[in-house]
């Protein structure tokens, strides 16, 4: 239909180059995986269910750790109840050991005062991540304790100095997905804690206190009580920051996040923002370009952009 | 680990954010509102289990009895449902429902960055989703005359409000519309354009451009006009409005909440829909002002379901922390 009707995007929208959305918006499945990346290093693979692929790359890793007895130093994106019940249970199941895993959760709630949210916290992300993964592993199997790090009020400002040291530099893996706005962890662009048109100075920030984007607040909102429950969805964070993720050895994102038994799907454009866009610290998932990495997208969220008239929702 | 809960607020740049309030509205059982009245004794509340069926009847019936008894029907419309509007058609065309007496206004309609209202060409027309599945899907002779069509125009927004009361005689005969994440009603946001000293000023406001709240961006980048994919960039920054003035004068209401995954866990209805209703008659949630008048709000199970929150977990849980 031929439209007689544009407009520019709403001015807040950090990430409005048309052209280049428009391109994204385009690509289809088969240039997905195609896709002449500057980066020989950084794949996406395009798969029905990202979650076995990460679940089954992860239980590698740590068997791999077990048999030649070296470090694996990992940053864990949560909550990934299914993923990590699953890997744990493997563990269990084939006697891997995990003595040599040094866990670090990407980010963690905060209240506006920048006090970190406890463990206990029914949300917390740190609390989920000890339940799902390190709870549900055999004891005997289990690293020690001090080698899994949560954010707590005392550790927010050296976190990422805590990763270089017991990763000699840097993390062998960041396991993540992205979020609504085009975040990492809690890098949110547009915010004051990683505010910056440089994308060299961008990728020097650590690990740091941030008011997230209302975008994200929007986004995590539909995980609270499963109702767009804003009120109650913390509006702060603590969170890795750019440096901790580009740093990092290796890289295994997910993008499969579809409303369930949908087709409706907020993490369809960003998803394409992150992996075809530019590298800008408007899309901070986008550094991901710069790294190795396997991101694997589902069939569903790399279907093609089609318009539907009868679907509301 | 910190020991100390975690109590915090709600994020400052919230529309609304009386705490207590809105964790009192949280819970609210919606299935034992029986003695529960609100601030006009003739707005109901009614918990069904498909709420699209209800807006197909509910119309098709208004529409039936406007043809019987050759009465002059008046009415606002939601979008998008051309669902809804394709099944009206259909019903209208096998029973022989002539839908002359029909005079028909929209709640809004897309305008652009400079405030020009999208034409009926666009493909995210709100008049043009009524415009194809029910204007166009009726018998030809059953039709009302096109000029009882009144979508929104450059031309028309400064006094639609006005037209509204001219043909319905002092306002609609009926309103149907279905809240917002925000707590809008059409694109009345609780921010903005609209936001006054006093109710008795807010509800003699009248159509006008407004800007989008980021969470109706969020919310609409989610409609299949714009792909089900999140697309920010992709959705209007500004709408034309009716005005909460419309609102009031309108004889009767529908209003529609059944907006849920497919899997009905998910539903961003679910917060906003408690707060409407038990939360203050605000400006700050614009849709509460449909208790001040006659009508119903239909609410599908699923979004009137109870919160499935995460409770704090007790230390024991994470025992070995103590080690």
């Amino acid at each position: 239909m031929k439209q007689s009707f544009s407009f520019k995007p709403a001015e807040w929208i950090p990430f409005k180059d048309a052209e280049a959305l428009e391109r994204c918006r385009k690509i289809t499945r088969e240039e997905m995986e195609n896709y002449p990346h500057p980066n020989p290093e950084y794949r996406v693979r395009v798969v029905e269910d990202p979650n076995s692929a990460v679940a089954g790359e992860l239980f590698m890793q740590l068997k791999k750790s077990d048999e030649e007895d070296t470090h694996l130093v990992a940053i864990f994106a949560n909550s990934w109840k299914n993923i990590y019940e699953s890997v744990t249970e493997a563990c269990n199941k084939f006697n891997v050991n995990c003595r040599n895993l040094h866990a670090f959760c990407m980010d963690e709630w905060a209240d506006s005062d920048g006090n970190v949210a406890p463990v206990t916290y029914g949300p917390s992300l740190g609390g989920a991540f000890l339940r799902e993964f390190y709870g549900h592993l055999r004891e005997d199997l289990r690293p020690p304790i001090e080698q899994i790090h949560v954010f707590t009020n005392d550790n927010v400002d050296c976190y990422s100095e805590l990763i270089e040291e017991a990763g000699e530099g840097a993390a062998d893996l960041v396991v993540s997905a992205t979020g609504w706005i085009g975040h990492t962890a809690f890098i949110d662009p547009n915010t004051k804690a990683f505010g910056t048109d440089s994308l060299d100075e961008f990728l020097t920030f650590g690990t740091r206190f941030i008011e997230t984007h209302p975008m994200t607040v929007i986004q995590n909102s539909l995980g609270f009580g499963g109702a767009g429950d804003m009120a109650n969805t913390p509006g702060y964070a603590v969170t890795v920051g750019p440096k901790d993720v580009v740093n990092a050895r290796d890289h295994l994102e997910r993008h499969n996040l579809t409303f369930t038994g949908g087709y409706n799907s907020w993490e369809r454009m960003v998803s394409r923002m992150q992996l075809y866009g530019p590298v800008t610290p408007s899309v901070p998932a986008s550094i991901y370009q710069l790294c190795k990495g396997t991101v694997y997208v589902s069939e569903a969220i790399a279907q093609p952009f089609n318009i539907s008239e009868k679907v509301n929702y | 680990m910190n020991k100390s809960a975690f109590n915090h607020r709600p994020v400052h740049w919230l529309p609304y954010t009386d705490k207590e309030v809105i964790e009192k509205a949280r819970k609210v059982n919606m299935h034992e509102l029986e003695d529960y009245s609100w601030e006009n004794k003739e707005f109901k509340v009614s918990v069904v289990q498909d709420v699209q069926s209800t807006f197909v009847i509910d119309l098709f019936y208004r529409l039936y009895k406007s043809d019987t008894e050759n009465q002059k029907l008046t009415i606002i419309l939601p979008n998008p449902y051309a669902a809804v509007y394709e099944n009206l058609a259909e019903l209208c065309n096998k029973y022989g429902v002539s839908c002359r007496n029909l005079n028909v206004f929209f709640l809004n309609e897309w305008a652009d960055d400079m405030g020009n209202i999208a034409p009926l060409d666009y493909t995210a027309s709100y008049g043009r989703i009524f415009q194809k599945y029910f204007y166009n899907g009726l018998n030809p002779e059953l039709r009302p005359k096109e000029s009882n069509i009144h979508y929104f125009t450059n031309e028309n927004v400064e006094h639609y409000s006005d037209l509204i009361d001219e043909v319905g005689e002092g306002g609609a005969d009926v309103c149907y519309s279905s809240i917002g994440w925000s707590g809008r009603i059409a694109s009345i946001e609780p921010e903005g354009e609209f936001i006054c000293e006093s109710m008795e000023d807010y509800l003699k406001q009248t159509t006008r451009i407004v800007s989008n709240h980021m969470i109706s961006i969020a919310e609409d980048s989610l409609l299949g006009l714009f792909a089900s994919s999140g697309d920010l960039a992709a959705v209007p920054p500004k709408s034309a409005t009716v005005g909460p003035r419309d609102i009031a004068h309108a004889r009767d209401h529908i209003e529609l909440q059944y907006k849920t995954s497919l899997d009905k866990a998910v539903s961003w209805q679910r917060m906003v829909s408690r707060l409407m209703l038990f939360g203050p008659v605000a400006m700050e949630v614009p849709a509460s002002i449909l208790r001040m008048y006659k009508g119903t709000c239909y609410i599908h199970e699923a979004v009137a379901a109870q919160f499935k929150g995460k409770p704090d977990m007790p230390e024991e849980v994470f025992s070995y922390l103590k080690k």
